[in-house]
């Protein structure tokens, strides 16, 4: 059987920075995986896809979370961002971890899903475990994913690493 | 999912150093089997499934015929279709959360799917967790990340199933809930293997 769970690349940021670029995303793998640890320069940011520079509307998301005290659910439609997780800490000693999945990125017949689970930390201002699947209106294979918050920054000792599965 | 297989010596900073990111010259992440729909069948099955793994993961998108937005999918395990598995379920659909579930249920639930009706090329997703798939002591649990947008509509779902039987795991069909709603062609369920020590 192939063995196949491989780490396309990394990056640990030294200093703060607005955005996190993976380019040149080899069309070899079947599915991508984003694992992200990440502090933000304020709380309640939201950390947001591009894919491919498509900066026109055309992404959408629907959301559910559980605080503790209630659920709720969201949807944002006809955006020019994917907006995969929302109310990431700013907390500098207790990141927020997501884990966001792409199947099937780079075939050219769909439109792009993309599923993401994270948690805010437990004591900040925006506890909660929460999920999204987003929408990306482009059946062309993803080649590039910049990943930037809503507002501010990623700070310093903030995690990024692209993994590629491939399937038989 | 079993990790452990990463000695600390294959880590800097918390990530792997190398590309690969298990240890030694074999994977502990395998290609088990690839199903792809043909627009014409109801049911995807992998059969003669090793039981030399730990866990199973499926990966996939799909999309079937129904004339309507959306479609469900169930799973079942080795044929059995008797009402052995129950399942829960939280679900957002971008205006309330819904949680719900069944009993003694023919099958397990997997998630919701975009169906016929859905914009072109639309699909939907899904992650599906079996651990301890092949332990002949345990009920086998199925837990799954699972969901469909169509930029106005969607759901996104945590779902637990369960498999009342003690057996191994040697086959896993997944269905639509209708045998006249078929997967279309650009439906695909990747079934991956993971080892431990």
């Amino acid at each position: 059987m192939p063995a196949t769970y491989d780490k396309i690349n990394s990056n640990t940021l030294s200093t703060s920075a607005t955005d996190v670029t993976f380019s040149s995303i080899p069309g070899t793998y079947t599915d991508l995986v984003i694992v992200m640890s990440v502090f933000t320069s304020s709380d309640g940011e939201s950390p947001q896809f591009q894919f491919n520079s498509d900066t026109a509307t055309n992404y959408s998301t629907t959301f559910v979370e559980g605080n503790g005290s209630s659920a709720a659910s969201y949807r944002f439609s006809s955006r020019g961002n994917l907006e995969t997780s929302y109310n990431i800490g700013g907390n500098s000693t207790s990141p927020s971890p997501i884990i966001t999945h792409i199947n099937n990125y780079s075939n050219s017949t769909t439109h792009k899903t993309v599923l993401t689970r994270w948690n805010s930390a437990s004591g900040g201002t925006y506890p909660g475990v929460n999920a999204t699947v987003g929408l990306w209106r482009s059946t062309a294979a993803i080649t590039s994913i910049k990943i930037y918050p809503g507002a501010g920054n990623f700070n310093s000792g903030s995690t990024f690493t692209l993994y590629g599965i491939k399937a038989a | 999912m079993s990790t452990s297989r990463l000695s600390t010596l294959s880590l800097k900073n918390g990530l792997p150093k190398s590309n690969n990111i298990w240890d030694g010259t074999t994977g502990f992440f395998e290609s088990i089997a690839t199903l792809t729909g043909n627009g014409s069948s109801d049911t995807l099955t992998f059969s003669n499934i090793p039981s030399t793994y730990a866990h199973l993961q499926i990966r996939f998108i799909a999309r079937d015929t129904r004339a309507t937005l959306r479609d469900d999918i169930t799973i079942g395990f080795n044929s059995d279709t008797g009402t052995n598995y129950a399942y829960h379920y939280i679900y957002g659909d971008g205006a309330s959360v819904v949680g719900g579930g069944g009993a003694n249920a023919g099958t397990g639930y997997v998630g919701s799917i975009a169906a016929a009706s859905a914009s072109a090329n639309i699909m939907g997703a899904g992650i599906i967790d079996i651990l301890d798939y092949a332990n002949t002591n345990k009920f086998k649990t199925v837990r799954v990340l699972n969901g469909e947008d169509q930029n106005g509509s969607g759901y996104i779902y945590f779902i637990s199933s369960l498999w009342r039987n003690t057996n191994a795991i040697t086959s896993i069909n997944i269905k639509t809930t209708n045998v006249s709603r078929y997967f279309t062609a650009s439906t695909t369920f990747a079934l991956y293997g993971i080892r431990s020590f």
